[in-house]
């Protein structure tokens, strides 16, 4: 994980959906809207950062987890909302980055990573 | 200047993320390149691997991981991807000034959607966006 952050915050290559992903974009649930994930990458154990962008380059970190823990839909779902409460209990309720949405290309990634 | 040999011995964390930074330099701008051309040309593992006899599963795991790297894959994929490998390895002491995400300098506006103006920095600070290395790699299309 620290080397897909290292990679961010230098304003390196990222990969959408390989190092980055928007839970809401594969198939366009917009309960997920706004929600991300940095995810690192096997032989390791596999684990996700979530979080929310504030802004452009600006990603929030709400939780981190073990991928393994993610065994259904509704597993995912708690993650969203317990991350969605932490986010507010950190920004009073300020809103998160939304758009665009849904995020399937680089150019709208790059929107968010500030690239 | 700093002399290199003056300089303290690396703990066995420190060398174990010299070399995975290097894999996973590697493996990040060649999994860029290929998604590249998986949506705009439709390139799949296949393909690719066919081009460098090499199977679907082969080249699928050596872009699955940054861990799966090593000069030789290099090499292999970023002909395969009809791509010129630049490297280039500078000192670290000369690049180490101002290294903050191109997003906290200014360069960017707020967001779409967000009342943030733009201002406060969310993330990175200075012990953040110092640079962990000053070497570079470059995987250019041909």
């Amino acid at each position: 994980m620290r080397l897909v952050l290292a990679r961010y915050v230098k304003g390196a290559q990222l990969n959408i959906n390989r190092d980055i992903k928007e839970l809401g974009s594969k198939n366009a649930n917009p309960k997920m809207r706004g929600f991300w994930e940095f995810r690192s990458h096997p032989p390791r154990e596999e684990t996700r950062l979530f979080g929310f962008f504030a802004r452009t380059g600006a990603f929030v970190a709400t939780d981190f987890q073990p991928r393994g823990k993610f065994t259904s839909q509704a597993v995912w779902d708690a993650q969203r909302v317990n991350c969605k409460a932490r986010w507010d209990a950190l920004t009073n309720g300020a809103p998160f980055a939304v758009v665009p949405w849904p995020v399937t290309t680089k150019d709208q990634l790059n929107t968010y990573i500030g690239i | 200047m700093k002399k290199i040999a003056h300089l303290p011995v690396l703990s066995e964390e420190q060398r174990d993320d010299a070399a995975l930074r290097a894999q996973d330099l590697a493996w990040s701008l060649l999994a860029g390149l290929f998604d590249q051309y998986a949506a705009t040309q439709k390139l799949t593992y296949e393909k690719l691997g066919a081009r460098i006899k090499r199977s679907k599963s082969h080249v699928q795991r050596w872009l699955s991981s940054p861990f799966n790297m090593s000069l030789k894959s290099l090499g292999l994929l970023a002909e395969a991807l009809d791509a010129e490998l630049v490297i280039t390895l500078e000192p670290r002491s000369a690049k180490r000034t101002s290294c903050g995400h191109p997003a906290e300098r200014g360069a960017f506006p707020a967001l779409p959607g967000s009342d943030d103006p733009g201002e406060q920095t969310l993330h990175g600070g200075e012990a953040a966006s110092a640079p962990a290395d000053g070497s570079s790699l470059q995987i250019v299309m041909a």
